[in-house]
């Protein structure tokens, strides 16, 4: 196994996923997502973000500059901001960007700023060794070239590095819609661990881990939204295809909310501690 | 994709060959250095790991702890002084008679020894007896260590948690290129962290740093014990060993610096 090339692995993933796309609805995605994904982020007084800081209790306090990449709603911007001196927010999608605006307001959070750029044209450059923490969640499937990437957000750091990633599909509830819709044709995987862990380890890093679960709650509405756009990457969304993800969120919706448990890995690793490269 | 690799299998594959020569008369016979190992270093490899369940901020006074593979008490005697009982499991009975004497020495009277293999110990008769059930540098004795993984979670009504080195560092492959051998090279924490992803046991994971701390005597029995698993030492051996002992150490102390990796995870059902 120690010859096991995880880059390569990967890039192979990525691909594959690449392969069964219908169409790549680019950045305008995240804009359509942004309703959605902000209320799923803000469930129980954003716990999913809350649950990170737990994790990082250690490594961050009130002295922290936090760099954010692939923001999104302000999944982290509004829980860290309450803890650290400052978050700098990295996010592509204008929809997203004017999320965290609001957000932040309505929770009185104004310790933070937003560059409105896709992460690969941010020049590190400049921000060299900036940040006490870089973090990013569950953005790396985004990247083909991930290793790249991360070696970046070591870059921008003078401390520490986190990535929190899903664990795949651990109830298997997500595979029964896919089928359903898509028939035989196997569900792409987005799943960035273990393989990520494995990654960092074999390029020398230290990472440690841990496991979080969180709930996210969607109106129904904004659930078939979700599901909808989500589908439309893989084929076109004909009413017959969205009357069967409105069946499945109906028959799973508690009234008029539609609630999910969700397990995620919070990876982080000192960015000074390197051991030798396995290979 | 993880599935690419058949870790249990090459665990298997190489545990074998080390688990035939680190037998229970090996660890007899290494009780009296590693003992001095472990009290020169003052448990610390045990209390680093005693601290991150601290912070983590799951073990309770309340809490009944299992120790698979006990040695001197490197673990049972940092958790004994927190917890309310600690059950010892240690074949070698010279390890059990040094276990007895650390334990009387720090006035711990809260440790339960059992002198078994851990193997020979019928699981089903422990369901979910243990709020903590741990395996510290010891799980390379376990070919089957999917298997014993399981059992562990078997005996568990909270947490299991095995604890395993790091790479070994540039100083110990210098003397094992000297002294011409070559041993096990399995990276064992990388396998355990992907051998319980794929048992469904997902792990939190901890890094940190420990000191070994030992006499002069000690460190060369040490070493002169563990070339014995390949060959019996010659007087060249021995003078190696010496110059790599003597050339590490300092006021009579043979010191390194070394990483741990401590996983735990909640028992699943």
């Amino acid at each position: 196994m120690q010859q096991l090339n995880w880059e390569n692995l990967w890039e192979k993933i990525y691909e594959e996923r690449g392969k069964i796309e219908y169409r790549d609805p680019g950045i305008e995605y995240w804009d359509k997502r942004a309703e959605d994904f902000s209320e799923s982020r803000k469930t129980n007084d954003y716990e999913y973000g809350r649950e990170v800081i737990k994790a990082l209790h250690e490594i961050i306090n009130s002295n922290s500059e936090v760099l954010d990449i692939g923001a999104g709603p302000g999944t982290f911007v509004i829980p860290f901001a309450k803890k650290v001196k400052k978050v700098t927010a990295v996010e592509p999608s204008k929809g997203m960007c004017e999320k965290i605006g609001k957000n932040a307001e309505e929770e009185g959070v104004r310790n933070f700023e937003i560059i409105n750029k896709v992460w690969q044209e941010v020049d590190i450059s400049k921000i060299t060794g900036k940040y006490d923490l870089v973090i990013c969640s569950i953005v790396l499937w985004i990247f083909k070239d991930v290793w790249e990437q991360l070696k970046r957000m070591e870059q921008s750091s003078r401390g520490y590095c986190c990535v929190v990633t899903g664990t795949g599909d651990w109830n298997g509830e997500e595979q029964k819609l896919w089928h359903k819709v898509m028939g035989d044709v196997k569900k792409p995987s987005y799943s960035e661990y273990p393989l990520i862990y494995n990654l960092l380890y074999s390029k020398g890093r230290f990472p440690n881990v841990d496991i979080i679960y969180y709930t996210s709650e969607r109106s129904v509405e904004n659930e078939i939204m979700h599901k909808k756009l989500f589908f439309e990457k893989y084929r076109e969304v004909t009413s017959e295809i969205e009357q069967m993800i409105r069946d499945y969120v109906l028959t799973k919706a508690e009234g008029e909310k539609y609630r999910e448990k969700g397990r995620a890995a919070v990876i982080w690793w000192n960015v000074q501690e390197k051991g030798e490269e396995i290979q | 994709m993880q599935d690419l690799v058949n870790w249990e299998k090459e665990w298997e594959e190489k545990t074998i060959q080390i688990s035939k020569v680190s037998d229970t008369i090996y660890w007899n016979k290494r009780a009296k250095d590693y003992t001095n190992y472990i009290k020169t270093s003052d448990y610390n490899h045990g209390r680093k790991i005693r601290a991150i369940f601290e912070n983590a901020n799951i073990l309770k006074p309340e809490f009944e702890v299992l120790d698979i593979a006990a040695g001197p008490g490197s673990v049972s005697i940092p958790f004994a002084e927190v917890v309310k009982k600690v059950t010892a499991i240690e074949p070698a009975k010279e390890m059990v008679e040094n276990l007895l004497g650390n334990a009387e020495e720090k006035g711990i009277k809260n440790i339960e020894i059992i002198n078994k293999k851990w193997e020979e110990v019928n699981d089903a008769e422990w369901e979910k007896k243990f709020d903590l059930v741990i395996c510290s540098q010891a799980s390379w004795q376990f070919p089957d260590i999917g298997e014993q993984l399981m059992r562990m979670n078997r005996v568990s009504r909270g947490y299991c948690s095995v604890v395993n080195g790091i790479k070994d560092d540039d100083e110990f492959a210098k003397i094992y290129k000297k002294l011409e051998i070559n041993p096990e090279s399995l990276d064992r924490f990388i396998y355990l962290f992907n051998i319980l992803y794929q048992r469904n046991m997902l792990a939190n994971v901890r890094m940190f740093e420990v000191v070994m701390r030992r006499s002069v005597d000690s460190a060369l029995s040490m070493w002169e014990l563990l070339l014995s698993k390949y060959r019996e030492p010659t007087d060249k051996d021995k003078e190696t060993i010496k110059k790599h002992v003597f050339s590490n150490s300092k006021g009579g102390l043979y010191q390194r610096k070394s990483k741990m990796a401590v996983m735990w995870w909640k028992a699943v059902d």
